[in-house]
């Protein structure tokens, strides 16, 4: 006879919801054995977790959100990705997966949704990706890797090898020495048996010769990396859709790079076993039509173009930016091959500084030569802001282009995001000489600096302290504002102080009419409207100084305005000073008081600093 | 004038240049021409159709999306909505899901995708459990598909 169940059990089955088949099983209790009984059990309860399971998928059809179609659905998991994938790169955590676990339609949706799975981020766990990867279907992949160095190979070059549907890669591990036994911060995960050090040479191996969709190739290492190299027939049949390709800091074979004649970018840097002559390089860049950005790091030319008979330069007419780095000479040979006539941007990173002790200036005149044959024949030369400049340890001049033709004009007025035509170069310091200097004073002879009107010191006021700042400078008529940011002022305030026009005694009367001035009267910057002070430290002499200096000046030529921000030792008093004792001129002060003790040792430190000592 | 008749059997009638924003209704008048018939809207209940109108209506006179774009291309999205949408949008789920349907059926890209972007919007910076509270959604996973959900979990965590 059948024992009896839990009272509970009892309970429960009074109710009227309990349907027949349970309530007969209940009432079986223990028949005909009990590990039978218990195997009915079993089964009975995978029946009703079924019908629940339905139950819930049904129920899952009536909320509104379930009411859209699926490829509304698809459309918001998509934007949901595209957000996600973007914070993805901050935390690593591939947020946007979840909308595949909320139910079974959604999940039905979301794997029905290629899009969603076509952007493979290689510090993702391998699994993941695995799992990813079929789900693409056909569609175009996206391969990003930036990890520290280690990934799951296996599945890297599992996608690589679906080489004819890629559309973008980039490789940029960063680089580590070689990993020890003890080695625990080089973040292998044990449990994962495929994961290995990065080596992009045998990535790329397992690329097929042929992307047709391939628009973006990117793959680079932090530091030089001297054992890595574009393995031999590296997408021999080409990539006829590619754009933007950057290859850098490891061995590039000339021959093995993929040259596209649709580039738009190219970045190039690194040691080439095999470098091309300077006319094979030429021919190649000569096929880039396109080409709207070009940089080219270490890997210039040690032949001077005109040493090359019958080569023509090559003509860029496109180009918007192009940037180089190598020593002078090397730039300056590069230079002499090309033309930019519409290059908005130049930017040259000098790596040598011996010659820069020659006075040789065929950089300088190269640089300028570049923009010959402009269409709009503008040839900018006319600077009108130069910026001068200590960032990374290195010297940095800017110069900005003025005299923009009418025809031009509009672009830079209406449209903000377009950069104005400039040039920048920097130099490495150098204990025994200036290089940045002796490149400015070559581009005296080149460019024309009449219509300079801003000059700004940022973090380097050495050029204020050389006589070629007075030399250049201080007679050229429209210079409007000096700014001084995080520098020593002292040497400006020395030259103004020592002008001559404002110390020959009686104010000068003015000039009759159509008279020319005696060059005595006229006063160093003699347009100067401005001067902006940041990150200065003043005290009650500096104060007295400024007030002498500026009163100085004959009227005519008085200073407008005094712009101080964000410095040190200055509050409404000492503000108030200024403006009483220079009678006429009007200060912007940002409000901030900052106190702070200055030992006179730092301001010896300063100025030694600044004088290069 | 372009009459529209409701699936609740309301008319309305609406300048050609606003309605014209609904590539469905566009598409109609070039292939019907001119007619006094009113075009049916049976999809769409009235009081939807004046939140719809509400947003042609603002959107009056701004250049339409091109037609030509490819709706396989995804570009780069954000969830970035304009002030005057994400007030327009700020309405009941009911409301929200029938908007979205609405755009949908008369081919509303831009209203669409600012609809999406509103749930997307949602459902951002939530778990699972709580994307299912938001949307009154069962789970109903299978033994077998929670274990594969579970490891998939685990992977998305971790490298």
């Amino acid at each position: 006879m059948a024992e009896k169940p839990f009272a509970t059990v009892s309970e429960v089955l009074a109710t009227s919801f309990t349907g027949p088949a349970t309530r007969a099983l209940v009432e079986q209790y223990g028949t005909p054995s009990i590990p039978e009984y218990k195997e009915k059990l079993a089964a009975r309860i995978l029946e009703l977790e079924h019908d629940i399971r339905i139950l819930k998928t049904c129920q899952n059809s009536t909320p509104s959100v379930n009411r859209l179609p699926p490829e509304v659905l698809s459309n918001i998991f998509i934007f949901l990705f595209w957000t996600m994938e973007r914070e993805y790169r901050e935390d690593h955590k591939v947020f946007w997966i979840r909308s595949t676990h909320v139910c079974r339609h959604w999940r039905a949706v979301a794997l029905g949704c290629a899009a969603l799975w076509t952007n493979f981020a290689f510090d993702m766990h391998g699994e993941l990706m695995r799992t990813i990867l079929p789900r693409s279907k056909n569609l175009p992949l996206s391969v990003t890797l930036k990890c520290d160095g280690a990934t799951d190979v296996e599945a890297l070059e599992a996608v690589l090898s679906q080489t004819t549907r890629l559309r973008c890669v980039e490789l940029s591990p960063r680089i580590h020495p070689k990993p020890t036994q003890s080695a625990t911060w080089f973040h292998i995960p044990r449990s994962n048996k495929r994961y290995g050090p990065v080596s992009l040479t045998a990535a790329l191996e397992s690329m097929g010769p042929s992307a047709p969709l391939l628009t973006t190739l990117s793959v680079s290492y932090t530091n030089f990396k001297v054992d890595e190299s574009l393995p031999e027939g590296f997408l021999e049949v080409g990539a006829p859709a590619l754009k933007y390709l950057k290859l850098d800091n490891f061995d590039l074979h000339w021959s093995r790079i993929p040259f596209s004649s649709t580039l738009e970018t190219l970045h190039l840097g690194g040691a080439f076993t095999a470098c091309p002559e300077f006319p094979a390089m030429l021919e190649t860049l000569r096929g880039l039509p396109r080409l709207e950005r070009l940089t080219l790091r270490a890997m210039l030319p040690d032949l001077e173009f005109d040493s090359l008979p019958g080569v023509r330069p090559v003509t860029f007419k496109k180009l918007e930016y192009l940037s180089l780095e190598d020593s002078g000479p090397a730039v300056g040979n590069f230079l002499g091959g090309i033309r930019v006539p519409k290059t908005i941007f130049i930017d040259i990173q000098f790596i040598g500084v011996e010659e820069w002790a020659q006075p040789d200036d065929s950089c300088v005149k190269r640089i300028k030569e570049l923009w010959v044959d402009d269409p709009l024949d503008w040839t900018k030369d006319d600077i009108y802001s130069l910026q001068v400049s200590l960032r990374d340890d290195r010297n940095h001049l800017e110069f900005r282009f003025g005299g923009v033709p009418e025809t031009l004009d509009w672009r830079y007025q209406l449209d903000p995001d377009e950069v104005h035509p400039h040039l920048t170069v920097s130099f490495p310091r150098y204990s025994h000489g200036s290089p940045n200097l002796t490149f400015l004073t070559h581009a005296q002879t080149y460019f024309d600096f009449t219509m300079l009107t801003t000059l700004h010191f940022i973090e380097d006021s050495r050029l204020a302290y050389n006589p070629l700042f007075e030399n250049t400078f201080a007679r050229l008529p429209n210079i409007q504002v000096i700014s001084f940011v995080g520098c020593d002022m002292s040497g400006f305030w020395h030259i103004m102080d020592n002008d001559a026009a404002c110390n020959a005694g009686a104010e000068p009367s003015e000039p009759s009419p159509g008279a020319m001035p005696p060059a005595a009267v006229v006063p160093f910057f003699p347009a100067l409207q401005v001067i902006e002070m940041s990150r200065e430290t003043f005290n009650k002499k500096r104060i007295d100084d400024i007030i002498r200096v500026l009163n100085k000046r004959p009227s005519g030529h008085r200073l407008g305005t005094l712009q101080i921000y964000d410095c040190i030792n200055l509050d409404e008093t000492d503000v108030a000073r200024i403006m009483e004792g220079i009678p006429g001129i009007w200060i912007n002060w940002d409000d901030v008081v900052t106190k702070k003790e200055v030992n006179m040792f730092d301001e010896l430190y300063r100025n030694r600093a600044a004088f290069g000592f | 004038m372009v009459l529209l008749l409701t699936s609740d059997n309301e008319m309305f009638s609406v300048a050609e240049d606003v309605i014209k924003r609904s590539a469905y209704i566009k598409n109609m008048l070039e292939d019907v021409g001119e007619s006094d018939l009113p075009i049916p809207l049976p999809n769409v209940e009235s009081n939807v159709l004046v939140k719809i109108l509400e947003y042609c209506e603002h959107y009056r006179g701004e250049p339409l999306p091109a037609s030509d774009v490819d709706p396989a291309e995804i570009g780069d999205r954000s969830l970035d909505i304009a002030d005057w949408d994400q007030k327009y949008m700020a309405v009941d789920q009911e409301m929200l899901f029938e908007i979205i349907l609405a755009a949908n059926y008369l081919d509303i890209k831009s209203l669409l995708d600012v609809g999406c972007k509103t749930v997307a919007k949602m459902m951002k910076g939530k778990s699972s459990e709580e994307i299912r509270t938001l949307f009154n959604i069962a789970n109903d996973f299978t033994p077998e598909e929670e274990a594969q959900i579970r490891k998939e979990n685990a992977w998305a965590e971790c490298r």
